[in-house]
């Protein structure tokens, strides 16, 4: 071997531990099934598959004739509430992505976002002292050109579904962990 | 320890004459009878490399990876940004076991600045990172799968993930890219019916788990194509440094949350799967059976959660009114201004963790400014990308997706 | 044989045209294809956990999304590469969908009334020209300037070997059990004794695997391995040409299964010549036809349940396992008909 260890550098607790080894009653031994019986596996993987086509069972959402209500706190978007805001700029230096600058009204600084570069990871909300970011669940932001996802400030006083364009979509419906089916769709409202 | 630089390159050398005289190729150069298959980056089977596959008949004479085309130069960026803005740009390149990741960066900061975590927040760190290396193990499963061409177990491998999904929505507020784990503890406590819905999500992937076996691991076809490819010999994963299910599957019993036990792994019970063979019958078993041990995880972890804060106090004794209001009420931590500049102070500090695919090494150095002087961090799959060079030559071009597969090399986490 | 004879024109003419193109001809074939096609997807989503294709016609759980595709596929812009054979590039996929199709013109497939062309040994003449469609499948493949392409056919080359001959043993045993090469004389035979699959059942496991591995079904996908070989032979066609590649292992999905009803379970039985011909003709297809698909859905069923195997490995089990069955179909086949 071309690797030569030094002895008597090493630290003591690796030492023991090359040594010793591992506790060996926390290893599971896997051992691979012994192969059996050709035709009878072939009739199961055929049966098993037969069986979701007999009772299906959909995990998927028909979207967007359906779409899914996220539970609450979901990190949708958000706007600023100016009256609040008392112009600290720490949402400006937290920001990972750079996408809130911000402007002069009345000579205080607010903030406005560019939607292009949000990555909704909610440090500017949390780092406000203030509280001035309302949140929403609102995610369904459909642009259709480039200059619509930087706000001007008053888009972003706006609430998000008054200014920011979206698609068509139908009802919505809970997701509910459900122990037979996985997910589970039940309607809101 | 002392590295002979010349030796090592002849012990290299030696070693894939050795694995070569294993195979009985019978063609080491190339000639007349070689075709050079470029299976690139716009090949449905090959993610986001490009392999280099010298071909002589069927067999795979000789394999490059050609890996790099995702490089976003991440440890180049973290070092002018603070570093809590790093931490949405660290959970990135894994996009499939975040939490780990994360998990490592936030404790060698920690490390650095000399604070710990309370003990409920340490808890809810495992319990998502438990949630989350399940969805990585499917992952993995489901790209297996679909590289065989059992494109059935491809969308059940992303539909039970899926459930997995809506429960770190539930506690963190995002799908895949959470933020979760800042210097300190956690930002968010977890809502009233989770443990009621953690529980019915895992006993959903309990009784899936037998469809699998039928469907899946006991079905002949995947067997036959599965079964002694790409066995890899303990020493040899020894000598090449492999990590991860790949090492366990090859009978060397090494895991990183046990040999150093981050977080609240020393006070859960539970145990590693090791398997023998070493084919990628074994990797595939292997992270089946992790699957299983993980739900033990999350249900004694949600059994012995202990009450308390979820930040530590060195951070929550700087909030302000308003903020404790908010942390009283709904248990959301606001952060304070502290945090977003950071000034730990000077030295050097190391965490290691074990994500989905293997160990992730953590590095960092700081020289008492807001932004660290290097961050050096090494990624699971990048140290088990070298398989590709020494368990593909002598098998046949059908079994280059099918050990791809099995070793579960994500590009972007390996090119960072 | 008494509606129509060989010769009688025009009731020829107008049966021949209604033979070819409507019935059981490019008409069914386009309709069948489309559903079976579509069945193949909605299938594979029940039992992956999704809806299939639902969003063209939303009414008829989908149904149209084929004619969407092929509608999409025929207004792509058709790109013929630099350095390809060009002849044999635009001639071969169409050749091979031809000899795929021509066999149709030979089959009976009503009870009393001649096909087309009518002639004494009709089931070796269809046999032998369906043999004739991999051949051109190879062709495309090395004449598209490819690695993968080239490495595709020779795949489709080992295999076509490999296949092609146990299920002419097998189908030529069967026949052997009835004394005939006919296929009119063949469904009699059986609506007198029992049905093929009951006086053979070996032949006619060997037979319906052979037809999956011909036309590309799972798990014998092999020449056109995804995620392998990016299409196999048909890599660098776009356009109208690729509908017709994808097009082209369900029509002889579809012909291959019309030759297994026919001789297998009976064709037009239980129905047999009444007096009306327009009746006999529409039932007799539809029966036909009816059989024909409950094969292409447990065809078509195998995509979800199966991956796919290596070449060795495929070839290895035609040689061994599936030609060790043939040969044992034909030893039953004598005994039974010493007896019968």
């Amino acid at each position: 071997m071309s690797l030569r260890i030094v002895e008597e550098e090493m630290d003591p607790e690796i030492k023991e531990l090359i040594e010793k080894g591992f506790d060996k009653t926390k290893v599971l031994k896997v051992s691979l099934p012994k192969p059996g019986a050709v035709v009878q596996r072939n009739v199961d993987a055929l049966l098993t598959g037969f069986k979701y086509v007999v009772k299906p069972m959909r995990l998927t959402i028909d979207y967007p004739y359906k779409a899914v209500e996220y539970p609450e706190g979901y990190r949708g978007m958000f706007r600023v509430d100016d009256n609040k805001c008392v112009g600290c700029t720490l949402c400006d230096v937290v920001c990972p992505a750079d996408a809130i600058r911000l402007v002069l009204k009345d000579k205080k600084k607010v903030p406005v976002i560019n939607w292009g570069r949000c990555i909704f990871c909610y440090f500017c909300v949390d780092i406000c002292p203030v509280e001035a970011f309302e949140t929403t669940k609102y995610h369904d932001a459909v642009f259709t050109r480039f200059e619509d996802m930087l706000t001007t400030l008053e888009e972003f006083t706006k609430r998000p579904e008054d200014y920011v364009p979206m698609r068509k979509i139908g009802k919505r419906y809970k997701v509910v962990i459900d122990e037979y089916r996985g997910l589970r769709y039940e309607p809101v409202g | 320890m002392e590295v002979d630089r010349d030796s090592s390159n002849d012990f290299l050398s030696n070693l894939s004459q050795e694995l070569f005289m294993i195979r009985e190729t019978g063609v080491r150069e190339e000639g007349e009878r070689l075709i050079e298959l470029q299976i690139g980056p716009a090949h449905p089977g090959s993610g986001h490399m490009r392999i280099l596959a010298w071909v002589d008949g069927d067999i795979v004479v000789r394999c490059d990876p050609d890996i790099g085309f995702v490089h976003r130069t991440i440890e180049k960026l973290s070092e002018n940004r603070a570093y809590i803005k790093t931490i949405p740009l660290v959970e990135r390149p894994s996009l499939l076991d975040t939490t780990p990741i994360t998990i490592g960066y936030v404790n060698a900061v920690e490390k650095l600045m000399g604070i710990e975590a309370p003990p409920r927040a340490k808890y809810l760190r495992t319990i998502l990172a438990e949630i989350t290396r399940i969805a990585s193990h499917f992952y993995g499963i489901g790209i297996l799968a679909v590289f065989l061409g059992h494109s059935t177990g491809f969308m059940w491998a992303f539909g039970d993930r899926e459930v997995m999904i809506e429960l770190a929505t539930m506690l963190t507020g995002a799908r895949i890219t959470y933020a979760y784990v800042i210097p300190g503890g956690v930002r968010r406590d977890m809502p009233q019916n989770f443990p009621d819905q953690v529980e019915k999500g895992l006993r959903y992937i309990e009784r899936r788990l037998k469809d699998w076996e039928k469907l899946f691991l006991n079905n002949p076809v995947v067997e036959r194509r599965l079964r002694d490819i790409g066995v890899l010999k303990p020493v040899m994963a020894r000598r090449l440094g492999i990590t991860g299910p790949n090492l366990r599957a090859s009978g060397v019993d090494y895991d990183v949350r046990m040999a150093e036990p981050y977080e609240a792994y020393d006070e859960i019970d539970f145990m590693i799967p090791v398997a023998e063979e070493g084919d990628a019958y074994a990797r595939g078993l292997v992270r089946f059976k992790e699957i299983e041990q993980s739900i033990s995880i999350i249900r004694q972890a949600i059994k012995k959660i202990p009450d308390g804060d979820i930040i530590s106090p060195q951070i929550s004794r700087l909030f302000n009114p308003l903020m404790k209001k908010i942390y009283a009420e709904t248990r959301r931590v606001k952060f304070p201004s502290l945090l977003a500049t950071l000034k730990p102070p000077k030295g050097e500090a190391m965490a290691r963790v074990e994500a989905g695919r293997g160990e992730a090494l953590f590095h960092i150095i700081s020289d008492g400014s807001t932004n660290p002087y290097r961050f050096r961090f090494v990624t699971p799959s990048f140290r088990n990308v070298i398989l590709f060079k020494y368990l593909i030559p002598g098998h046949r071009v059908a079994d280059i997706p099918a050990i791809y597969g099995s070793i579960d090399y994500f590009p972007p986490e390996a090119d960072r | 044989m008494v509606y129509i004879g060989p010769l009688e024109i025009p009731g020829r003419l107008i049966y021949d045209f209604l033979h070819i193109f409507i019935l059981p001809g490019f008409g069914a074939i386009l309709v069948l294809v489309i559903l079976i096609i579509w069945a193949e997807r909605k299938i594979a989503g029940l039992v992956q956990l999704r809806y299939g294709p639902l969003h063209v016609s939303r009414r008829i759980g989908g149904a149209l999304q084929l004619v969407a595709d092929l509608i999409r596929y025929s207004l792509q812009e058709f790109i013929v590469p630099e350095n390809v054979d060009k002849i044999a590039y635009l001639m071969a996929p169409a050749l091979a969908l031809l000899f795929a199709v021509i066999p149709i013109a030979f089959m009976p497939t009503a009870p009393g009334i001649a096909p087309p062309i009518y002639v004494e040994p009709n089931l070796l003449l269809i046999l032998a020209v369906i043999s004739l469609a991999p051949i051109f499948v190879i062709v495309t493949g090395v004449a598209s300037d490819n690695k993968f392409a080239f490495i595709g056919s020779l795949r489709e080359a080992f295999l076509m070997i490999s296949y092609e001959i146990p299920f002419i043993i097998s189908i030529l045993s069967t026949a052997l059990i009835y004394g005939t090469l006919d296929l009119y004389k063949i469904v009699e035979a059986q609506s007198k004794t029992f049905l093929g699959v009951l006086l053979n059942p070996f032949a006619a496991l060997v037979a319906y695997i052979a037809i999956l591995r011909i036309t590309g079904r799972f798990p014998f996908e092999i020449s056109e391995a995804e995620s392998e070989l990016v299409m196999g032979p048909y890599t660098e066609y776009s356009g109208l040409m690729y509908g017709v590649a994808m097009g082209i292992g369900y029509i002889k999905l579809y012909v291959y299964t019309l030759l297994f009803s026919i001789v297998f379970l009976g064709g037009w039985l239980p129905i047999s010549s009444t007096g009306n011909i327009v009746f006999d003709y529409i039932l007799g297809n539809i029966i036909l036809l009816i059989k024909a698909s409950i094969l292409m859905l447990i065809a078509v069923f195998l995509r979800s349940v199966y991956p796919r195997y290596r070449i060795d490995q495929a070839v290895r089990l035609g040689w061994s396992l599936i030609l060790i069955l043939s040969g044992a179909a034909v030893a039953w086949s004598l005994i039974i008909h010493l007896i019968i």
